[in-house]
């Protein structure tokens, strides 16, 4: 009788390594990109302080999260099917962005990974769906492909008088990836609801006047405005976008 | 009285059918029924929710029809939602302001009906959400249609024709506002436009010269003075395949806006004279253009966006930041630039929109048929 079972318990096991999508051993994960400036929650038209010095107000903040990945103790990695996330903080939503990771092993992880922009296959060809769709507005053409992110609003001057400031970067040199460790004992996806994940995104660092920045971001110093969508200096800001990203202490 | 035909048939009887619907429809009703099947044009995609409780049905679309040209449901029955709603127009009116029952004005120029189904924010203030809620406010306006929806219910349900149709399509006779706005909604559902010189170029049945192709690029392009990238600044507002995003921006019409616009909903400043980007399509034929019509000629739209920019502390820093030279003020494309964008904005209009019998004057229709039978 024993044995029996025994047999049974490895055939079904047998049969659940063979089926990825075993909801008996799936858990799920929500992962909360939490976005703030320096210490304060981020908000649209809200007057905030660079590391420069500088005050700025932003009117437009999205950007693309895609290609969610989380790695094992033991290395293996699970990929969200998922793929694709357009983030965005308005008026009409709260700072804290919630992506919800469905079907995913149980076991403790150790790494998080994701990209900002969209990987170079989709970014010139394939389906325009869910968050890819161009209605939102974050695409230009096949040649160039998705704007990974737009970064819109205003540098203040003491004078009292504004510049504006644009930052649209895309193309495939600035798809970047970010891996963020996760230290042990904090993820450990087990059967019960609940499972969470916080990452902070200091939006303060994208514009740099930290040390390991790649580029600074000062208000210029005349009425002149900013615009930043391809080139060397869209590089850079891609790099300080990535510098955002950490999980919560 | 009209009478509903459900026809079960083949594909062959179908084709037959179709040949013959015109001439069938005017006199006898819709001869198709149940489930109408929405297709899709290439690069339109599926990013549209019809909701659950009002899927779309041939015979729920022609009760839409028939209300959006009914003018019972104006207070002095004189006019319907076409009113201010017209086909030839790409469903405008040509005026800045419409007019409402007893010559009252509107408000807001009227906005061209197209391809609402990809659209979450309806009105130039984004203020409702669903073409449900939409379909009913002009009714109820005191400068519009002027008619309390209690006694639209009253005028609709007193009639010979609309109570079995309402049965039909709903389940009963019972006329209820509900119904009336989603057969409102049903209709305008489908009045999709993707047949402009540009839809088929996207779609590959054209080509356009060089030339043409320049200046699609100029239109879509913002402008990057330091890397000599020309643009006409349209594209970040209004974009993509359907030429409509689903911003809500203040584009510098007045330092001081008398129309708050978006502010008188969300109460916040930081809303203030900021208005939805419409649709681009079938611009040449919606004249005078902006919210309040102050606009009559494209010549004058292009001159605002290029040299009369107003400041203001909500102008979109996507205007204020586009110049096509280094350290410029405005946009400063040349007048040549201007008219080539003009020329590629008359590719955006849809002639097969503007005559789509479907769309058209059910009642016009019957009228006509009604003379034949005369003769």
């Amino acid at each position: 009788m024993n044995s029996t079972f025994i047999i049974l318990i490895l055939l079904l096991q047998g049969i659940s390594f063979r089926n990825p999508a075993d909801k008996t051993l799936a858990s799920s994960v929500e992962l909360h990109i939490i976005h703030k400036f320096g210490e304060e929650e981020l908000k649209l038209d809200r007057v905030y302080e660079t590391f420069l010095n500088d005050d700025i107000t932003l009117t437009k903040f999205k950007y693309y999260l895609s290609n969610i990945e989380l790695t094992k103790n033991d290395g293996t990695i699970w990929k969200s099917p998922q793929r694709y996330h357009l983030v965005e903080v308005n008026d009409e939503t709260s700072s804290t962005f919630q992506i919800k990771l469905q079907d995913l092993p149980r076991g403790e992880y150790s790494q998080l990974s994701f990209a900002i922009g969209v990987d170079s296959v989709n970014n010139h060809s394939g389906k325009q769906e869910g968050a890819l769709d161009p209605d939102y507005g974050m695409f230009w053409i096949w040649e160039t492909g998705y704007v990974f992110f737009k970064i819109e609003g205003f540098y203040h001057r003491p004078v009292g008088d504004k510049g504006a400031m644009v930052y649209h970067v895309g193309r495939d040199n600035c798809y970047r990836k970010i891996s963020l460790k996760i230290p042990s004992n904090r993820l450990q996806v087990s059967q019960n609801a609940g499972n969470q994940l916080h990452i902070v995104a200091d939006v303060k660092k994208l514009f740099g006047g930290f040390k390991g920045a790649s580029i600074d971001l000062k208000a210029p110093a005349d009425k002149s405005s900013i615009s930043v969508m391809g080139g060397d200096k869209a590089l850079k800001v891609a790099n300080n976008f990535t510098q955002m990203f950490s999980l919560e202490k | 009285m009209r009478s509903w035909y459900v026809f079960t048939c083949g594909a062959f009887f179908s084709c037959l059918l179709i040949g013959t619907y015109n001439q069938v429809a005017s006199e006898t009703g819709p001869v198709q029924s149940g489930p109408y099947p929405l297709v899709i044009p290439i690069k339109f995609g599926p990013g549209f929710k019809i909701p659950d409780d009002n899927p779309l049905t041939y015979e729920g679309i022609e009760l839409g029809r028939m209300l959006f040209y009914e003018k019972k449901l104006s207070k002095d029955n004189t006019i319907s939602c076409s009113n201010c709603h017209q086909q030839r127009l790409a469903f405008t009116d040509g005026k800045a302001f419409s007019t409402g029952v007893k010559g009252s004005m509107s408000r807001r120029s009227s906005m061209s009906l197209a391809n609402l189904l990809w659209k979450f924010k309806f009105f130039w203030d984004g203020r409702v959400t669903t073409l449900e809620e939409q379909a009913l406010v002009p009714i109820e306006d005191s400068l519009e249609m002027n008619l309390p929806l209690t006694e639209a219910v009253k005028k609709l349900q007193a009639t010979s024709n609309y109570p079995p149709l309402f049965k039909t399509v709903f389940g009963s006779e019972e006329i209820t506002i509900e119904n009336i706005a989603k057969a409102l909604a049903q209709f305008e559902r489908i009045l999709i436009s993707s047949n402009s010189k540009y839809d088929k170029y996207l779609r590959g049945e054209l080509d356009l010269t060089p030339e043409e192709k320049t200046v699609m690029d100029l239109v879509m392009t913002h402008p990057i003075a330091e890397d000599k990238l020309r643009g006409g600044n349209c594209g970040d507002c209004h974009g993509s395949f359907k030429i409509s995003l689903h911003g809500i921006h203040n584009n510098g019409l007045d330092r001081e806006p008398i129309d708050k616009g978006r502010e008188l909903i969300t109460k916040k400043e930081t809303d203030r004279g900021k208005f939805r980007a419409p649709s681009l399509r079938n611009i040449a034929l919606t004249a005078p253009y902006m919210h309040d019509g102050r606009f009559q000629t494209l010549e004058q739209v292009l001159d605002h966006y290029n040299e009369n920019i107003q400041p203001s502390a909500t102008l979109d820093p996507l205007i204020i930041e586009a110049t096509n030279q280094v350290g410029g003020k405005t946009l400063l494309i040349t007048p040549a630039e201007k008219k080539a964008i003009i020329a590629f904005l008359h590719t955006l209009t849809d002639s097969t929109f503007i005559m789509d019998e479907r769309f058209s004057d059910p009642f016009a229709k019957n009228l006509t048929s009604g003379k034949r039978k005369k003769k």
